[in-house]
């Protein structure tokens, strides 16, 4: 497939809708400004937008500057464009897309899933099985006494090979 | 009598209303039957934009028998919300004679029946430059706009034409009411007997005093005659610290301090790095379909977007200053 676009940086920043070129002016990106992963206070120097933090005065906690549904609107946008990352990170580490089931634990059904019961018993069934032809001579003449062992025996010598 | 008996209408069930009215109308002589065509009270149009034509409008057929025909509005019938109009269908209908009109001598009449508003077009009489007249159906019409009518004594809606606004309809000039031998007339009804000197001083007499101005015989008691205020009614009852308290004003201070800190012009590395980003990820993009999107939500396409929106209004609202211009101009010449 042929490329569609040739633009260098700055036409390219000319495409980025205005919604998030706002943003990015307003609260520009790592390298130039940190981001707090944490609830700081509302006034710190790296407060981040996204995250409710605490007011340095009154000591209550303020609602995010982007709500959560904006924060999911720019974060969406900003992935389609490739610059997801340059985004500051949401409460707790919230993740969009493959990310947000990479990290996630497996479930215990999914890991070992119960089954039925002739599913879980049946290796030990077959094992008792086998146990039980192996000793299926011996128990025999248990119950039915020598003149059994002795027939036993003769079959054994009786028994014709082709050699 | 007859309103009590919609009020106690309107109150009920549907069905149980429209068997209760069919019973009533069975019950009554042909000529004062409703034929189930009433409108309760609170859905009756009252206003003119509601009618969209009043009496006196001209008006194109667009339904019915008479359909492509064009008439007169000869008055409205609130009760049923439609008009009376000078061509219209008739019914024969039987009159009980103590109902008669002047001139009536027989029993059967034919009875104009109603049309509704939606089914007729309202026709406006335009004036080209050269001052020849024609006429025009208005398809729909649209209120956009207030004045004061001079002939009705309130405030009208302007009647436009739906996406031709420049286009406006007057509203018919009403019969002009007669002045009865208890009406006021207007120089008296304006007249002012009364004006305050002072809004400090009161007029009443030195030894005029009132304990309050609630009934004294009202069995509720009054909220504020209470032994123990609460601290909400204690907020209530104070009077707030003129003009701001200082809490709002440190408020304000902060505000202000953090829409000043704000940043709001890019700086030149940072558009190149973000840029480089994004030219990075684009150039690499091959779905024909993800190229109209970058395209339809760039910021470059918005700002056209609303040039030429903003381009458009200004257009449309020349057009429309030039018409009521010209509108004004025919009135005149009418006048004249």
């Amino acid at each position: 497939m042929s490329k569609l676009f040739n633009v260098s940086a700055v036409e390219a920043f000319e495409k980025l809708p205005l919604k998030l070129r706002n943003f990015f002016t307003r609260y520009p990106p790592a390298p130039f400004r940190q981001y707090a992963s944490e609830q700081t206070l509302t006034n710190a120097p790296d407060a981040n937008p996204f995250i409710p933090n605490r007011h340095p005065v009154t000591g209550k906690v303020q609602e995010p500057v982007y709500s959560l549904r904006r924060q999911s609107d720019l974060y969406k946008l900003a992935y389609k464009f490739g610059i997801a990352d340059l985004m500051p990170t949401m409460r707790n580490n919230k993740k969009f897309y493959a990310e947000k089931f990479e990290g996630k634990p497996l479930l215990k059904g999914v890991l070992s899933p119960k089954g039925h019961k002739w599913e879980r018993t049946y290796d030990e069934r077959k094992k008792k099985i086998a146990d039980a032809v192996a000793k299926a001579d011996e128990i025999i003449v248990e119950a039915k006494g020598s003149k059994y062992k002795k027939r036993i025996e003769r079959k054994e010598l009786e028994r014709k090979t082709w050699f | 009598m007859a309103n009590d008996i919609t009020r106690m209408l309107e109150r009920l069930p549907k069905h149980f209303r429209d068997l209760l009215i069919s019973r009533i109308d069975q019950s009554q002589i042909p000529a004062l039957r409703t034929n189930g065509k009433v409108v309760l009270e609170e859905q009756r149009y009252t206003r003119p934009e509601q009618w969209k034509v009043l009496e006196g409008d001209r008006v194109m057929f667009a339904k019915g028998p008479n359909k492509g025909k064009f008439g007169k509005v000869l008055g409205l019938h609130p009760s049923s919300n439609t008009i009376y109009t000078d061509i219209a269908e008739t019914k024969p209908l039987v009159i009980p004679k103590q109902l008669w009109q002047d001139g009536q001598n027989g029993y059967l009449i034919d009875f104009p029946k109603t049309v509704s508003p939606d089914d007729v077009k309202v026709v406006a009489t335009l004036v080209k430059e050269d001052g020849t007249e024609y006429d025009i159906v208005a398809e729909e019409v649209i209120f956009k706009g207030k004045y004061f009518d001079e002939d009705y004594k309130k405030m009208m809606p302007i009647r436009r034409v739906k996406y031709h606004e420049h286009i406006i309809i007057p509203w018919p000039r009403p019969d002009p009411a007669e002045d009865c031998a208890f009406s006021t007339p207007p120089e008296v009804a304006e007249e002012r007997t009364h004006s305050e000197n002072s809004i400090l001083k009161f007029e009443q007499p030195a030894d005029f005093t009132i304990e309050s101005l609630r009934d004294p015989v009202m069995k509720r008691p009054y909220k504020w005659d209470k032994q123990v205020l609460k601290k909400g009614d204690i907020t209530k009852l104070t009077a707030p610290g003129m003009p701001y308290s200082e809490t709002q004003k440190a408020m304000f201070e902060e505000r202000k301090q953090i829409r000043e800190s704000q940043i709001t012009e890019m700086s030149a590395e940072v558009m190149e790095f973000i840029g480089s980003r994004v030219a990075e990820h684009l150039n690499n993009v091959t779905d024909p379909n993800f190229k109209h999107y970058v395209e339809k939500v760039s910021g470059q396409y918005r700002e056209r977007k609303l040039a030429r929106r903003e381009q458009e209004k200004q257009f449309r609202d020349l057009q429309i200053k030039e018409a009521e211009k010209r509108n004004r101009r025919a009135k005149r010449a009418n006048a004249s």
